[in-house]
Parts: structure tokens; sequence; C-alpha cells
């Protein structure tokens, strides 16, 4: 009896416990976002979690988007020139990279910086009683922590990834003229005719939401944090790891949503 | 002392799972003066300042504030009624993301929201430089991170900062733990003059006798959840409860040492 009994209730209990996790994530986040609609607005901290991902994430955005254009361009050249149809490599990478790579490879960069220091950092004023030492001043710690971070994720991520597809796309032209002996006039023509305003669009609507999973995992995963300098450590590996996943499974919807014929 | 006193405390239980934190806590701290809780580690003292501050909901019981009960108000009244009082917790609990002065600064403005809200940063600044005065700290020290300073003066700043919206209830949470004597001395002479200057009715916790006797004008023992003594501070030594003077002479055996050993 036992036997048949202890799996069905031990996948049961996980499924519950998956379902509370997506409740509490989903409370917390309308928690957050109700602040937007009740004054004050804590302006000083936007603004500087606006500077510390859309600036400092900057450089590591800005390189890994130049170097994947340029692998996109190498790539696809070896795969294209099998088929004498090298001409579609400019069209291949500015798509690849304003659709997919930009914001996927900017999301996750910023998820793996800002979303663990985020997470550490809210998850330090837990455990040091700094949150109720907010509460003690009268400050809702929700407005004060997470609405302005995520607001700041939800417009920097966009900021970031379309830094990501001029660099991305620069650096699959990069390598196309430098190396591959493409002609640098032809290779722009051919950037612009495959690239349709939609395309950015659709790449920034998907950082937006990526911006916003990353500072509500970071929030989240901090916020919730206990137990000392262990129950930190733990919640920022669970908010870069959550992050990522739901960043990536959020980009398949989204492209189906806007791609799938 | 007046009729009513500033809080009220009854019947007030919490538990965490099976384990009962507070058990039926009965207790009336008058306006104007401190009341120290003494007790052992566990014993629930700090879930009962969390319960007064709205930190911790309490299972049962009522907490009135100026005679009206914060857990039944609404929660613009009882944000108004926790508003009043001002926390030194037991790390200090600085933002460390905040300079030294940011930290009084945003005491100074989050609390009566009114006048200190409009003071421009100029201005702000250099009041918390006189708060920071009053504490018996150099006004340049507004200038450091929370993470340069030394224990007591991390002290010396939650206790700044707790003060900085003149409040009129102050809560400590093990002010001296951690601190050398002499510097534990220093914070208890700070906070009888604070509570003193604005007028405030106090309530700390503590393990420290001397510290207790300093700062508190009478005294409560918790253990296992239920306030076992109440009396004045001053005959914490020789209070003739059996469970409080082994505690207050820290005896081996005794009463406490007996329910351990079970």
């Amino acid at each position: 009896m036992n036997l048949i009994l202890d799996p069905v209730a031990a996948i049961g209990r996980a499924f519950l416990g998956i379902v509370r996790k997506a409740g509490a994530l989903a409370l917390f986040a309308l928690a957050g976002l109700s602040h937007l609609l009740r004054p004050p607005f804590y302006w000083g901290v936007f603004f500087n979690s606006l500077i510390e991902i859309a600036f400092y994430s900057l450089p590591v955005v800005a390189l890994t988007a130049i170097f994947s254009g340029g692998v996109i361009a190498l790539q696809s050249y070896a795969g294209f020139a099998q088929y004498h149809v090298q001409s579609a490599i400019a069209g291949i990478v500015v798509l690849a990279v304003v659709r997919e790579l930009g914001p996927v490879l900017a999301g996750l960069m910023v998820a793996g910086r800002v979303g663990a220091a985020m997470s550490a950092e809210i998850g330090t004023m837990r455990v040091t009683d700094q949150i109720d030492a907010l509460r003690t001043l009268s400050t809702d710690p929700m407005k004060y922590l997470v609405t302005p971070r995520l607001v700041a994720g939800t417009l920097a991520l966009p900021f970031l990834v379309l830094v990501a597809d001029i660099l991305g796309v620069l650096g699959g032209f990069t390598v196309s003229v430098s190396k591959l002996g493409f002609d640098p006039q032809n290779y722009i023509i051919a950037t612009f005719n495959a690239l349709k305003p939609l395309d950015v669009l659709v790449g920034l609507s998907k950082a937006a939401v990526f911006g916003f999973i990353i500072s509500l995992m970071g929030c989240y995963h901090g916020y919730t944090s206990r137990g000392g300098a262990e129950g930190v450590g733990s919640a920022t590996t669970a908010a870069v790891v959550a992050a990522s996943i739901l960043l990536l499974a959020f980009d398949y919807l989204l492209t189906d949503l806007f791609f799938a014929q | 002392m007046s009729a009513l006193p500033k809080i009220r405390i009854r019947g007030l239980t919490k538990s965490f799972g099976s384990k009962t934190v507070l058990d039926g806590i009965d207790l009336d701290v008058e306006a104007g003066t401190s009341m120290v809780i003494i007790g052992g580690s566990g014993s629930g003292k700090s879930v009962l300042l969390r319960c007064i501050l709205g930190l911790i909901t309490p299972d049962s019981g009522t907490i009135e504030i100026d005679g009206e009960n914060v857990l039944t108000a609404s929660p613009a009244r009882r944000n108004a009624l926790v508003e009043q009082i001002g926390m030194l917790f037991q790390n200090g609990a600085l933002f460390d993301s905040m300079s030294v002065a940011d930290n009084i600064v945003f005491g100074l403005r989050a609390k009566g929201r009114g006048k200190a809200h409009r003071l421009s940063t100029a201005q702000a600044r250099e009041q918390a430089g006189d708060i920071l005065k009053q504490v018996g700290l150099d006004p340049s020290v507004g200038a450091l991170a929370p993470s340069e300073l030394s224990g007591g003066m991390q002290k010396r700043v939650g206790l700044a900062r707790a003060i900085a919206g003149t409040p009129n209830i102050l809560f400590f949470d093990e002010p001296t733990t951690g601190l050398d004597p002499i510097m534990g001395a220093v914070i208890d002479g700070l906070i009888v003059d604070c509570v003193k200057r604005l007028g405030s009715t106090a309530i700390a916790i503590t393990h420290d006798m001397l510290s207790a006797r300093r700062i508190g004008d009478r005294a409560a023992m918790l253990y296992h959840g239920k306030l076992v003594w109440q009396g004045l501070a001053s005959e914490l030594m020789d209070s003739g409860n059996a469970m409080v003077d082994q505690f207050t002479h820290g005896r081996k055996d005794g009463p406490i040492g007996m329910e351990l050993r079970r």
C-alpha cells in the first residue's frame, strides 16, 4: 500500500509546494506593484538601482554582445558557405541578435550580476534587522526596497538590450568584414533590409519582462531569506537560478506569442 | 503617575508551531517611566517588543498605547500609534548603504513627517550633527559609513537615529550586549539622558543586571513566556523571588537550573 501511496504523496507534496511558492511570489509581485499607485515613491532608491543595473552592467553586456555577434557571423559562414548563401549572414546576425541573443544574453548577464547583488543586499538587511528597523521608522519595506527596484529593472533592461543589439551587430559586422571578406556597404544594406521595426520592439519588450523577472527574483529571495549568512547565500543562489530559468521560459513563451506562424 | 498607563498589555500570547513563546502576558508601563525586562535567552523578551512594534502579530491578547488597542486599530491608526515608538536594535541595525548622517536624517524624516519632512537636506544634516553631539559623537562621524564604526559607536548612532524623531516611547533591545563595561555604562548614561530629556516612556530588555538597574525605574522577569516577577528595578538584586535572585546573581543552582536539567 505504502509503495503505491508514498510516491504519489511525495509528488503531491512537491506540487503543492510549487503552487504555494508560485502563489507567494505572485502576491509579493502584486504587493510590490501596488505601491506604484500609493505615494510616496522613493526616487533616490529608484535612481540608485537604475544606475546600478543600467550603467554598471554596461561593460559585461557590451562585451558579451560583441563576441556573440562575432561568433554568429563565424558559425553562420561555416554552415552557409556549403550552400553558397553567405549573403544571408548579415540578416542572420541581425535577427539572431535583435530577436534572441541580445535580450537573452543581456538578461542572463544581469541576472548573474544584479539579481545576485539585490538578493544579497536585501537578504543581509533582513538578517541584520535593517528591514525591521525600516518598519520602526514608519517606512514600508516593500515600498522602499522592492517597488523602486522592480521599476528600475523593468526600465533598465530594454536600454541594455538596445546597446547589446547595436554592439552585437557591430561584432558580426567587424568579423564579417575583417575576417570573412564581406563588403562593408553591402553588409550594412543587407542588415537594414533584414531588420523590421517589430523585431526591435519585440526584443525590447522581452527585455522589459526579463528585467522585471530579474528584479522580482532578487527582491523576493532576499526579502524572504532566513538564517544568517548561510541563508543569504542560499537566497542569492536561488535568485540567480530562478531568474535564469524563468527568463528562458518566458523567452520561449514570448517568442511563441510574437513569432510563431 | 497618570491613571492610564502609556502601554497596557493584557493576556498576550504568541506561539511558533508547538512552542509557546508568550503565555498570557499582563504588563503596564506608566507614562514617563522606564521598564526593564530581564530573562534568559529564548524567554520571549524580543518577541514581546516586536509584538508591540507590530513586527510580529500575537495570537491573542491586547496591546494598548494611550488606551487604544493597537491590534484592532485601523492600519492608518496603528501606524500613527506605532510611529510614536523609537527603537534601538541589539546590533544597531544601521542602514549600511547610507552614511551615518543619512541614517539619522532618515530617522529625522521618517517620524513626525510634518515639520521634519519639510527640512532641506542642509538643515536635516545640520540637525543630524546636533543629534550626534547629543549621543557624544562628533558631527564629523556623520560622513563615515556604519561599517567603519566600532560596536559602541554603532550603538550610539542607533540611539541617535531612534531619538531623531523625538519619540514618546523608546525601546532598547539589549543595549549593552557586546560592549565593554565602560562603554556599557556610557550607553546606559546616554539612554537615561535621552529618556529624561524627551520625557519618553521606555522599555529595555537586557541580560545585563548593572545596565538594568541603571536604566530602569521598574523591572519584570520573563520566564517560559510568563512574567514571573514585577517590581522596582532597585530591588532586582534582592527581590525575594527565587527565580529572579538566581538569574540576577548568576547562580548555577536554583529553580531555573533545575528546570533546565529535566
